[in-house]
């Protein structure tokens, strides 16, 4: 297997732990206050917002007709990008966004048909709105803030859409199409995802766990001596287990271990592991057995405490757990590496372990 | 990189169900213009579509229940099964080796978010039928493809709108071409439904009656559905196993306009299509014919038009657009394409624009009006823009040595 080659050069997030990577290193999961929410939501659900300030972070210019899915996406690119210019020239045209979400903004979707089934006729629709329900919106409203001008890309996978989004710009960076992708996932809280969830727990799909949102970003390049940051070491993804005929944690061991492999480590070099499958049992069983059966591992696992404080943020489970990974190994010694795991009831299994840059960071 | 071949074709589209009906509808000029049954268009003052009626999901699909599934994967795992059963592999072994997904969509679920948010507003959302729920996410188009066919690869569902056909088979392509893949079934689905054909209403472009990209007298576009799968493989592979090889997958490019959100941008599909050139490691002068993007909007004919026209300049190969016969299939759209392209090459012929009276004199193209032509290809390219400014081109040829 060869190595992976991509390295994490910066990384934002807006969650309900606060605004910015700094408000998650200072505000560990598990300590999130609960939110009310209006009548319109059941009410026999906790909640989990994000609370940030649109017009605040990214102005006021623009902003009127945008969802909440590319507001928190927009958001997140701007803490990101930082108060630097758009981007320019060569630049401008080898920086892309690659941007993970199943459904984009739900509520402009549905909301959209909503009117179109209400009003007087069924074309007096907002156009203005229009762009908002294609799922590629929030990473066009990027593009154009940006101006980044290469590679664009939405890319949806549930709860592994952010490990998916990450598989997608390494390939990217690799082939040479891009020098820099700021590769993330999104998913916002509403009306719809709310009904949704509580529809999931009362089918059994879900467990009875806080609904949350949010979005984080990566900034990534293809690994330099020059730069510091979080080295991928591996990701691996795949359809490791058929549920008819495997079994699922036999499929999720295998997958962990090609990880290790491509890593060139061992199970007990991890320091912490995050798993993304809490929200729903079959995945969160999954996952704490495939722990379990990983030999000679003193590792911190976070699982429950990420859920609690994140909510259940679906599209960004994968992508909010890497930034609390991040903010462990930060916590780490140099050189630390860790792992983030996901797993779907249907077999597929995504595995991404990072480092700490160590030696780098000291030169 | 290795070479990637496209060795099986799955085709599900308002013209026909198989590669060898697609094919036959494109040699003929078929249209597949009919009127919209998946909503009710009371109110609206067009009512036609181009919608894969008569689509019996348990005859084509197996492995998975299609009752679990909405209507786009459904058109895609039936794509999926075709596409193997003409690429003559053998499914069993095709599931023991590294065969990923990779599968574009404009709208996803679109049907099954149309009819959730009807429930919702006869009876609350507390009326919901959440046994719908799970069928919404888009990933689950290629999800399903994996499920039904047993591959092991890992899918990916790539939703960039109406290029996202070709995003995913450039993706697979890469995935083959680096080794991380031996096989990949790609391409793009999507179903037809009101939240689209409201929108684009809204903006003044759906067409009354037929599709006619780059007539003086087009009208707009006309809404689609429809899946368009290819296997696609290395090189080496499909020699060993002595597999028909419809067409090469040269390469692709990507750029992103970063300047509106609707409206296409010429220097950017400029831009795109050199890269697509250059990744392919051809020259414009070599693309003997370009399946356009068109879609029979202004904006879109006289901007893809003059993009082709810097690009090309006096040497302009044959440009048509196959959405005049089975309409813009949203995130299908550039897979069916491709899969024109790749027959086009295979077969010696271009395929038409239907519905073609007068040329618009802002599109001087040669856009194989009404009637296909036998010819030649050997190098040949797909456009597909949308909105977000995402742009994907790829480029085929004939395989040869």
């Amino acid at each position: 297997m060869t190595i992976h080659g991509i390295s994490i050069v910066g990384w934002q997030v807006i969650s309900a732990l606060g605004v910015g990577a700094q408000a998650l290193r200072a505000a560990p999961p598990g300590e999130a206050p609960a939110a009310d929410m209006t009548e319109q939501y059941p009410q026999d659900v906790a909640y989990r917002p994000a609370r940030f300030d649109t017009a605040a972070l990214i102005g006021t210019k623009g902003i009127r007709s945008i969802d909440r899915t590319t507001a928190l996406a927009l958001c997140t690119a701007r803490l990101l990008h930082g108060d630097q210019p758009p981007y320019e020239g060569e630049q401008s045209e080898r920086t892309g966004f690659v941007l993970g979400t199943s459904t984009g903004s739900i509520r402009s979707t549905s909301d959209f048909t909503r009117d179109s089934l209400i009003q007087e006729r069924p074309f007096l629709v907002n156009p203005a709105h229009f762009p908002n329900t294609v799922m590629n919106c929030a990473a066009g409203q990027c593009a154009i803030r940006f101006k980044a001008r290469a590679v664009n890309a939405t890319i949806s996978g549930g709860r592994l859409s952010g490990l998916l989004a990450l598989q997608y710009a390494s390939q990217m960076l690799r082939r040479g199409y891009a020098d820099r992708l700021l590769t993330g996932a999104v998913e916002e809280l509403c009306e719809q995802t709310a009904w949704a969830h509580r529809g999931l727990i009362q089918l059994g799909k879900r467990q009875p766990v806080p609904l949350g949102e949010g979005c984080a970003m990566f900034a990534l390049e293809r690994t330099t001596p020059q730069r510091e940051g979080a080295d991928i070491l591996a990701l691996r993804y795949g359809r490791y287990s058929d549920p008819v005929q495997d079994d699922a944690v036999d499929g999720a061991l295998a997958c962990i271990g090609e990880a290790l492999g491509q890593a060139g480590i061992d199970a007990a070099d991890l320091v912490a592991s995050c798993l993304c499958g809490a929200a729903e049992p079959r995945t969160a069983d999954i996952e704490r057995r495939a722990i379990e059966r990983l030999p000679g591992t003193a590792m911190t696992v976070h699982q429950t405490a990420l859920v609690e404080g994140f909510g259940d943020t679906y599209s960004a489970t994968f992508a909010l757990a890497l930034c609390h990974l991040l903010t462990c190994l930060e916590r780490a010694h140099e050189g630390s590496a860790g792992m983030v795991l996901a797993t779907t009831d249907d077999g597929h299994v995504g595995c991404l372990i990072v480092r700490r840059a160590a030696a780098r960071e000291n030169s | 990189m290795r070479r990637v071949v496209v060795t099986g074709i799955g085709a599900v589209s308002s013209v026909g169900l198989g590669v060898k009906a697609f094919t036959d509808a494109l040699r003929a000029g078929a249209c597949g213009v009919s009127e919209i049954r998946s909503f009710d268009t009371s109110g609206f003052a067009s009512h036609r579509g181009c919608e894969v009626q008569n689509f019996d999901p348990a005859a084509w699909i197996k492995g998975i229940d299609p009752g679990t599934l909405g209507r786009s994967a459904q058109f895609a795992v039936a794509a999926a099964g075709m596409a193997i059963r003409d690429s003559g592999i053998d499914a069993a072994r095709l599931a023991q080796a590294r065969c990923g997904v990779s599968i574009g969509t404009t709208d996803g679920e679109s049907q099954v978010i149309d009819q959730l948010t009807e429930q919702a507003v006869r009876n609350g959302y507390a009326g919901i039928d959440t046994s719908l729920l799970q069928q919404v996410p888009s990933h689950h188009i290629s999800f399903a493809v994996a499920r039904a066919l047993g591959l092991r690869g890992g899918a990916i569902t790539i939703p960039t709108a109406c290029s996202a056909g070709n995003y995913a088979i450039g993706y697979a392509y890469d995935c083959i071409g680096l080794g991380d893949a031996d096989a990949m079934l790609c391409g793009g689905a999507d179903s037809v439904c009101r939240k689209t054909f409201a929108g684009f209403y809204r903006l003044g472009t759906i067409a009354p009656q037929v599709c006619q990209p780059f007539d003086k007298n087009r009208k707009g576009i006309l809404t689609g559905e429809g899946a368009g799968l290819l296997l696609l493989e290395s090189l080496d592979s499909a020699l060993a196993r002595g597999a028909r090889i419809y067409a090469e997958v040269l390469g692709y490019g990507l750029t992103c306009d970063a300047d509106h959100m609707v409206a296409p941008n010429r220097d950017s599909i400029v831009r795109c299509m050199r890269l697509a050139h250059r990744n392919a490691g051809v020259s414009a002068a070599q693309v003997h014919y370009i399946c356009a993007h068109g879609t029979g909007t202004i904006a879109n004919d006289i901007t893809e038009s003059g993009a082709i026209d810097e690009v090309f300049g006096a040497n302009k190969p044959p440009v048509s657009s196959i959405k005049s016969m089975i309409g813009h299939t949203m995130g299908a759209a550039s897979a069916l394409a491709s899969i024109a392209c790749a027959v086009a090459v295979q077969d010696g012929f271009l395929p038409p624009t239907i519905n073609h009276g007068e040329t618009d004199p802002r599109c001087m193209l040669d856009c194989v009006p009404n009637q296909s032509r036998d010819a030649d290809l050997r190098v040949v390219q797909n456009n597909g823009f949308a909105f977000g400014g995402n742009n994907a081109i790829t480029v085929y040829a004939r395989y040869g040595q």
